[in-house]
């Protein structure tokens, strides 16, 4: 819990890890998400003739 | 060849571009984003009269003195050259203390105090733990002690 | 060796799929490391207590924020001087990463200001220069969707990237040219780093997680540029049928 308090800077520490983590899942998901469709669009076209 | 030429002559636009918008931002940080005066410029009455500005330094030691139930304080924002005295209400910021940076918004009155309206401390690049920092000022006075001796003596 | 070879999307696209999951997980053990370093082994700051422990997300995000566009400014002379395609790809790749790491460095830069300074915000020159990067960044990314050309999308960025380099030595230099609230560097090539030696080591290795991320990322995110600009190539129907990559 001390640790969590950060000396009763944690809300500054927290929100700045924090939103520093959300960004980068952000970021890894939506890049790995359009890879992963634009791979799949690929290889789909071409099946298709 | 043309549309060699053609990519230069973009490309020599573009350096062209980079000078004047360095130009440009230079000169726009330089009369409007200088974010503070020193208290020598402000007693040489190089800050703007008459407007808010900020004037930063470091407060003198010795010189808090905080208003008994109020969040009234005085202080003295000094550059070790010129002193220009402070007055202000409201709760300063941690890091606030004597003989650190300090930079405060306010009015220049004609009396010559400075009137804040909002108080920033500004911190060094130092970062050590407690006891490094215990250690070095045990030195530094320890130094500031023996200094004279050591001048007196041919 | 000819590097020619490697700079032509269709040999880089296999590469960089091979490389990128290496490249992400380094970047993660160095993150674990720098994170083990920076809040465990790292003693408190005599001036700022725990508030300090911010600097080892800041200070390397605040880095790459920079060192990304001086890097985007290099594939862009490349993409005009030499005409190549990938060059303009990783420019092109390089920029939302950048635009994060600036934004990641502006955000833990309000919340370190907050109980340090007694501000989230002011507008000094450091800070001010490094929000006109972001706009510069969020610029470079329109520019890119506005021009339908894709070749001449890459020369209007090319330009754009090079004139916008002008920003980054302001941003660097400003708390020496001008007075600002921000302090001067502690890290610098000129002068002996003024912070103690675990969190140093602490902020670079974190430091060098930020770089390993920003490789691992922008590799995957050139892939995703080379499948949308070569769509119906053949050699990339061919790399697609013949491997799972």
């Amino acid at each position: 819990m001390q640790f969590l308090d950060m000396g009763n800077y944690g809300f500054y520490v927290w929100t700045a890890y924090g939103v520093t983590a959300l960004a980068i899942a952000i970021e890894v998901i939506g890049v790995r998400l359009r890879w992963r469709a634009l791979a799949r669009a690929a290889g789909e076209e071409e099946d298709a003739p | 060849m043309k549309a060699r030429h053609r990519r230069f002559a973009w490309i020599g636009a573009g350096i062209a571009l980079l000078g004047v918008a360095a130009a440009l931002v230079l000169n726009a940080f330089q009369s409007n984003l200088v974010f503070f005066f020193t208290p020598t410029q402000v007693v040489a009455q190089e800050a703007p009269q008459g407007r808010p500005f900020r004037i930063g330094g470091m407060v003198e030691t010795g010189s808090l003195v905080r208003v008994p139930n109020t969040v009234d304080v005085k202080f003295v924002v000094t550059d070790s050259v010129k002193r220009v005295p402070v007055v202000y209400s409201g709760l300063l910021p941690d890091l606030f203390k004597e003989g650190k940076g300090v930079v405060a918004q306010g009015t220049l009155r004609t009396d010559g105090t400075f009137h804040a309206t909002e108080v920033l401390a500004k911190h060094d690049e130092n970062y050590m733990p407690p006891e490094a920092a215990a250690a070095m000022e045990a030195a530094h006075q320890h130094k500031a002690i023996s200094m004279p001796t050591l001048k007196e003596t041919p | 060796m000819n590097l020619y070879r490697y700079s032509a999307p269709a040999a880089f696209y296999p590469i960089a799929g091979v490389l990128a999951p290496w490249f992400a997980l380094a970047a993660a053990l160095c993150a674990l490391v720098g994170l083990y370093v920076g809040f465990v082994v790292a003693p408190t700051d005599f001036q700022q207590g725990q508030a300090y422990r911010i600097i080892f997300i800041h200070v390397p995000t605040a880095w790459m924020s920079m060192f990304i566009w001086l890097v985007m400014a290099f594939w862009s002379v490349l993409a005009l001087a030499l005409n190549t395609r990938l060059s303009a790809m990783m420019a092109q790749a390089l920029a939302p990463t950048g635009a994060w790491m600036t934004f990641i460095a502006l955000w833990t830069g309000a919340f370190w200001g907050r109980p340090t300074w007694g501000t989230y915000w002011a507008w000094d020159a450091r800070m001010t220069s490094e929000l006109i990067l972001l706009f510069l960044y969020f610029g470079v990314i329109a520019l890119r969707n506005a021009i339908d050309d894709p070749r001449r999308a890459d020369r209007a960025c090319a330009v754009f990237t090079i004139v916008g380099a002008v920003n980054i030595p302001i941003i660097y230099f400003s708390v020496q040219w001008w007075n600002t609230l921000h302090q001067g560097a502690s890290v610098s090539l000129t002068a002996a780093p003024s912070m103690a030696a675990t969190m140093l080591v602490g902020m670079l290795v974190m430091a060098l997680a930020a770089w390993l991320y920003t490789i691992a990322v922008v590799l995957v995110r050139v892939r995703t540029i080379i499948l949308e600009r070569e769509r119906g190539a053949a050699w990339l129907d061919a790399t697609l049928a013949t491997r799972r990559v």
